[in-house]
């Protein structure tokens, strides 16, 4: 391990540890709040998974872990797990009072680093830093692999047919762009953005997956995909590493598939909901889980588009609109839930209301091979899906005017951009309003003490990195968060809302099946495979970066960093001296 | 001196849940997290779980009492109040909640009436077991804020 992670915070790491913590429950919010506080962590709480996306997406260096319940009323943790996962990279640990094996393992599935049983004891909570630590670690070694690999090649001056990687010429220009992005970079002093991690936006991602189904998923290399891309500071490497993880993505899925067919532990009783007002996110995360065992979908998006007729506003956001509703009628009819053949009749209206984005992509007449490497036969994928696959995860440019539960559906999944906006009148939140009055009542009573304002998420203050203990600022900020429940919106959006929950990943309904050798990144210790090879953040080419990387990694040769807290103490500042790098 | 009756008194009545089975450890961990800059933490722990708790029974009762019994929103509050007990250690409680859960997750009316029934009935010894504790920390904050003075 090399050293330099100098920085003038390493000292007190893992204090300041910035978490960001998402329950539906406020009295548990406030305990883990106090709890994380006492571990000199930077707490951050979030109500619902919504506002903790947006959270993570307008702040993208702003948090080092998140910290999700399993069971939302707005959305599945599980998928807010794989949101964070793809789009910001960061360790996730769920957590649920339900400790049940099935439940445990989907976790372990969808990327979660860590999976907590309530109650969660104070020692458990001291050593999330080690998550983070441990991705870093992971992250840099990819970093040197990458960095040797590179050296050997413009020695060798030979080609690499390594997954496309490296050709002799366009190492220059791959140098070229790191180069870029080293000079042309975040701010090193400034603590709150040390991370230099590339954020997949949402655009960057669509950019992403529109480039590798050009290609071809078979004949895809970081290379291509970066050329085909055209985003001047990104580099083969970030572009490497995400592709890994859209792999282990898709192979998740895949392997998700397999497991329902048997493990036939999902109950029906836990599928769509009849009145779609229900609000619960595990709900529509078996849901998913139906849908896709009971039609052998393999394309995550299709699966979406046809089984969730609730994912219509959802899909409102997609740029692709007309041709969505025509593909949504002719999939609805091929499923039998009378609810989403409800449903989709708003769904063409939907559509017809929103505006549409200029890119669509047009691989609709294209792309056999993404056909080819379906991997299921018995997929009822039509060739107007395609553009399904091409459609990001959502995330719109709409206008913030419009209706208003649509603006809510894209507050769910919106570009940062607009997220300040959408935050303003996107806080009517959760259909659960109309099923669960009670809860957002609780739930101001909770927040009592900070005026829900309208501007409450917009002036948000940026979490400063400022050390440790600073409760103080944080109440506020915390509760500011907390409490900006809506106050008894009245939403005409019951389908909405459970659209919204039956999201998944099919927010990325352009994964496609996967390969037959892509299970090969399946195997091995799950902690390298899913976090280990992100290596988007840093531009290796320089070693003296490494001093300004993130402020709490150290030198893992000087400093002893076992966690040796004793649970029953409190977390005093005085144990960061163990952690002095 | 009226400060460490009262605490001891505070102990032996939680002691006293405990024995019963009606609290777990988890009430000690949540009174640990009590500051000095924040000596109301615990009585706003308890009075924010006893206002979801009341609101959310109320909620589940409607949903068992209804015309069609609405077992989904049924399962999904059980489970949130399963979750919420377990956070102060109202641990009857939560296994009342899971149980409760589970009928409702096989759609089975009868087993969600008794476990309904029974879930109220942990709620209420919790209930007035925290209300009582609360009463105790209510006296004690008074009195450090009036031996301040």
């Amino acid at each position: 391990m090399e050293n330099g992670f100098s920085s003038p915070r390493s000292e007190s790491f893992p204090a300041g540890l910035r978490v960001l913590v998402v329950d539906d429950d406020p009295t548990w919010l406030k305990i883990l709040e106090k709890m994380l506080k006492k571990c000199a962590y930077d707490v951050t709480t979030c109500h619902l998974a919504r506002e903790a996306l947006n959270l993570l997406r307008e702040r993208k260096d702003g948090y080092d872990i998140v910290i999700s319940d399993v069971n939302m009323p707005d959305m599945d943790g599980f998928k807010l797990l794989e949101h964070v996962g793809l789009e910001m990279d960061l360790p996730v640990i769920m957590m649920s009072v339900d400790g049940e094996t099935s439940k445990v393992m989907k976790g372990v599935q969808h990327g979660a680093c860590d999976y907590l049983l309530k109650p969660i004891r104070m020692k458990e909570l001291r050593n999330i830093w080690q998550h983070v630590f441990r991705k870093k670690i992971h992250e840099i070694r990819d970093i040197e692999h990458e960095n040797i690999d590179i050296i050997q090649m413009s020695r060798n001056g030979s080609d690499l047919s390594d997954d496309g990687h490296m050709y002799c010429g366009e190492d220059y220009n791959s140098k070229k762009r790191k180069d870029f992005d080293k000079n042309d970079d975040k701010d090193f002093g400034d603590h709150s953005t040390k991370k230099h991690r590339v954020v997949w936006s949402v655009d960057l991602h669509q950019k992403f997956v529109k480039a590798v189904n050009q290609i071809g998923f078979d004949k895809v290399g970081p290379k291509k995909i970066l050329d085909l891309m055209n985003v001047q500071w990104l580099t083969r490497e970030n572009v490497a590493s995400h592709l890994q993880k859209y792999r282990l993505y898709l192979s998740r899925l895949q392997k998700e598939n397999d497991l329902k067919a048997s493990f036939g532990g999902i109950k029906h009783s836990d599928f769509p909901p009849k009145d779609p007002a229900a609000s619960y996110g595990h709900q529509s995360s078996i849901s998913l889980n139906q849908n896709d065992v009971a039609n052998g979908y393999q394309f995550c998006g299709s699966n979406f588009i046809a089984q969730d007729a609730d994912t219509k506003n959802h899909e409102g956001d997609l740029k692709i609109v007309s041709e969505m509703t025509e593909i949504k009628r002719t999939l609805t009819a091929d499923v039998s839930d009378p609810q989403k053949a409800r449903s989709s009749q708003s769904f063409g209206h939907s559509f017809a209301s929103l505006e549409t984005e200029a890119s669509y992509p047009a691989f609709d007449s294209t792309n056999p091979p993404e056909f080819s490497w379906s991997e299921n036969t018995e997929t009822q994928v039509k060739k107007e899906l395609k553009p399904h696959l091409q459609l990001e995860d959502g995330y719109s440019q709409l206008p913030p005017h419009g209706p208003q539960h649509q603006i809510q559906m894209n507050q769910l999944q919106s570009d940062p951009a607009v997220t300040s906006v959408l935050s303003l009148t996107g806080r009517d939140i959760s259909g659960s309003i109309e099923t669960k009055p009670l809860f957002t009542e609780f739930k101001s009573k909770h927040a009592s003490h900070v005026s829900p304002t309208e501007s409450a998420i917009d002036t948000f203050p940026v979490q400063t990195k400022s050390q440790l203990i600073n409760h103080q600022s944080f109440e506020p900020i915390s509760t500011v968060i907390s409490s900006t429940k809506p106050q008894g919106f009245n939403l005409s959006i019951t389908d909405l809302e459970s659209s919204q929950r039956n999201l998944t990943l099919a927010s990325d309904p352009n994964f496609a099946p996967i390969n037959e050798d892509l299970t090969v990144w399946l195997q091995g210790d799950y902690y390298s495979m899913n976090f280990g090879q992100s290596i988007d953040l840093i531009d290796y080419d320089d070693p003296g970066f490494l001093a300004e990387v993130p402020f709490y990694f150290y030198d893992p040769l000087t400093a002893d960093f076992q966690c040796p807290i004793d649970s029953t103490t409190e977390c005093p500042i005085v144990d960061q001296g163990l952690f002095i790098a | 001196m009226v400060g460490t009756d009262l605490r001891q008194q505070l102990n032996n009545y939680i002691q006293s849940m405990r024995d019963q089975g009606i609290l777990d450890n988890q009430f000690q961990s949540v009174q640990a997290l009590k500051t000095e800059e924040n000596p109301h933490f615990v009585l706003e722990t308890v009075t924010g779980f006893c206002n979801d708790a009341d609101n959310g029974i109320a909620q589940m009762t409607r949903y068992l009492e209804g015309p069609v019994v609405d077992f989904t929103n049924l399962t999904g509050l059980s489970h949130f109040l399963r979750g919420s007990s377990s956070s102060i250690g109202g641990i009857r409680m939560a296994l009342a909640c899971r149980d409760l859960r589970r009928a409702s997750e096989a759609n089975n009316k009868q087993g969600c009436i008794e476990g309904m029934a029974r879930l109220k009935h942990e709620y209420n010894s919790l209930k007035e077991g925290l209300n009582n504790i609360s009463q105790i920390e209510r006296q004690m904050i008074g009195n450090a804020q009036r031996g301040r003075q």
